[in-house]
């Protein structure tokens, strides 16, 4: 081969992991021998650096003859481990749970509508939480007002066709684009664990930006199990509601439950309240295909208009790596870069990476005031 | 080509016909272990729970049917992942405290410029540039790295060369 081998190639060559044509070019290609040989520099430098050190005898003693004495079943340590525990976060939670049990729950149990709703809209979380099996296609409604609107660009808020693909055998596959009345994509997220791939689309100012992250784990959770945990919530605090109403109706020649929570059905101290609240779901397999909601987020109103169009199962065969990408439209601004285990905060550091680098004026907000004569 | 502190691969059948216990993988494998979780958590009481947790695990996984076709390959992928655990149990990434890291105090004064200041600038690196590079001086191979850090064999080389950089960068800079 003729081409001069990239850094990666070299690196692979300098670890004995490079393809034999590679290390035959690195040796007879003096450029890529003289790099090659400061990558072995610093590589070994690095090895000699955290390859070293030992166990202290003493500790060696300890953990061998604690191994030998021990299965694994009921293991310790050698040491208290000092750490936050981790559900510490939950125990608000619980109290908020326990507070709706007692105070919202208990007084309607007797009600025969109420549970009857509640069934119903218990039968739905359960739907949504429900183990599912291949390629699943969502096309719905999204309509975002309020607080939750304020938090995004303006080409963010509004009514949007949202595509939802879920690999379900897969966990963390999916793709998720938010498509304005035009057709024009405004937003996205794809994770592909298999590839290792992450993509973010984002619309802002008249320009799209697509960022492209590779070495990608599974992230804890995913969008659409952010939408869904969401969906469950609402679900949730509609089922803790009071003077539920229900109606059977038909959606796409399917019979159909609507419940309505009127306005103060809710009313809890919480976070999120919601002041009226809608859901259809079917009733052959409590699937929701129509939520909407009114309600505060941090006492400021909110609402949200969710409506399922469309619902499509494939074959796990089918799937094709490019369904779980987004390509890049033109006139896009590509940022690409390697993934950590926070996916928001490498959307950040890579859009604030591309910013060139410009020393503050002197004078200017944030930059170091004038001096003065 | 780079040379590295390299321990034999043991694979079940060799588990098995050598009669090799879990004291042999310790005595194999303990000190290895015990330099990633070190360059992971710069803490010295930790890396050596790490180290025992990874070997209890073993014995675990081994009293439950569990196979071992690469000991050497599993044994650092669990004690990437305890590393990992353990910082996010914590919440943040430690950062490096002289005062806590007990192999200071062994090196030379004038080894500052050398060894001392490389392993400073590695664990200034993201921690998971930090877990390649200490994955690499281990001297796991490609495929061992890729299943240890949770990445695709075939990044591992380019993602190790951009830690390389970034090391590069660092030592640079503290220069």
């Amino acid at each position: 081969m003729s081409r001069c081998l990239n850094e990666y190639e070299l690196q692979a060559v300098a670890d004995n992991e490079a393809s034999p044509e590679h290390a035959a070019h690195a040796a007879h290609c003096r450029e890529c021998a003289e790099r090659l040989a400061a990558r072995i520099r610093l590589t070994e430098r690095a090895t000699t650096a955290a390859g070293s050190g030992e166990l202290p005898p003493g500790v060696r003693d300890a953990i061998r003859s604690r191994l030998q004495g021990s299965s694994g079943a009921g293991a310790t340590t050698l040491r208290p481990i000092r750490t936050v525990p981790r559900w510490a976060w939950a125990a608000p939670l619980m109290a908020a749970a326990a507070v709706i049990l007692l105070f919202v729950i208990v007084p309607g149990i007797d009600r025969r509508t109420t549970v009857s709703a509640a069934e119903i809209l218990g039968r739905s979380r359960t739907a949504l939480a429900a183990q599912a099996s291949g390629i699943e296609v969502l096309t719905y409604d999204l309509e975002l007002a309020g607080v939750l609107a304020d938090l995004v660009p303006e080409e963010q808020s509004g009514r949007f066709t949202v595509q939802e693909l879920v690999d379900h055998d897969h966990e963390g596959r999916y793709r998720i684009v938010k498509l304005a009345a035009d057709g024009q994509m405004v937003g996205g997220a794809a994770d592909d664990p298999l590839r290792g791939t992450r993509a973010r689309y984002m619309r802002a100012d008249g320009r799209g930006f697509l960022l492209r992250f590779e070495g990608a784990t599974p992230t804890f959770l995913s969008l659409p199990a952010l939408k869904r945990t969401a969906l469950q919530t609402f679900i949730g605090l509609m089922q803790a509601g009071r003077a539920q109403t229900m109606r059977k109706v038909q959606r796409d020649g399917e019979a159909c439950y609507e419940i309505d929570v009127p306005g103060n059905g809710v009313t809890t101290g919480m976070l999120v309240t919601l002041d009226r609240a809608r859901a259809v779901v079917t009733a052959a397999d409590a699937r929701l295909v129509e939520f909407s909601a009114a309600g505060t987020a941090a006492d400021r109103p909110f609402t949200i208009d969710f409506a399922l169009r469309s619902r499509e199962l494939r074959l796990p065969a089918t799937a094709q790596d490019s369904d779980f990408d987004i390509a890049a439209q033109p006139g896009d601004i590509v940022l690409e870069g390697d993934a950590s285990n926070n996916p928001i905060w490498d959307v950040l550091a890579r859009a604030l990476g591309a910013i060139p680098a410009e020393p503050a004026k002197a004078g200017s907000p944030g930059g170091n005031p004038p001096s003065r004569p | 080509m780079t040379t590295y502190p390299s321990t034999p691969t043991v694979t079940a059948d060799a588990l098995e016909q050598s009669g090799l216990t879990v004291s042999t993988l310790f005595d194999l494998h303990g000190n290895g272990l015990y330099r990633l979780a070190l360059a992971m958590l710069h803490e010295a009481d930790a890396a050596q729970d790490v180290v025992q947790d990874t070997f209890l695990r073993l014995i675990a996984h081994l009293e439950g049917g569990g196979t071992l076709a690469n000991a050497r390959g599993w044994l650092y992928t669990v004690a990437a992942h305890a590393c990992r655990d353990r910082q996010r149990r914590l919440g943040r990434w430690l950062p490096w405290i002289a005062e806590r890291d007990t192999r200071r105090a062994a090196e030379a004064a004038d080894f500052r410029d050398g060894k001392q200041a490389t392993l400073d600038a590695i664990r200034a690196l993201t921690p998971r540039d930090r877990l390649l590079v200490a994955l690499r001086a281990q001297g796991l191979s490609y495929r061992e790295i890729g299943d240890a850090a949770g990445i695709r064999p075939s990044s591992v080389g380019r993602l190790l060369a951009r830690a390389l950089d970034r090391l590069q960068a660092q030592l640079e800079q503290k220069r």
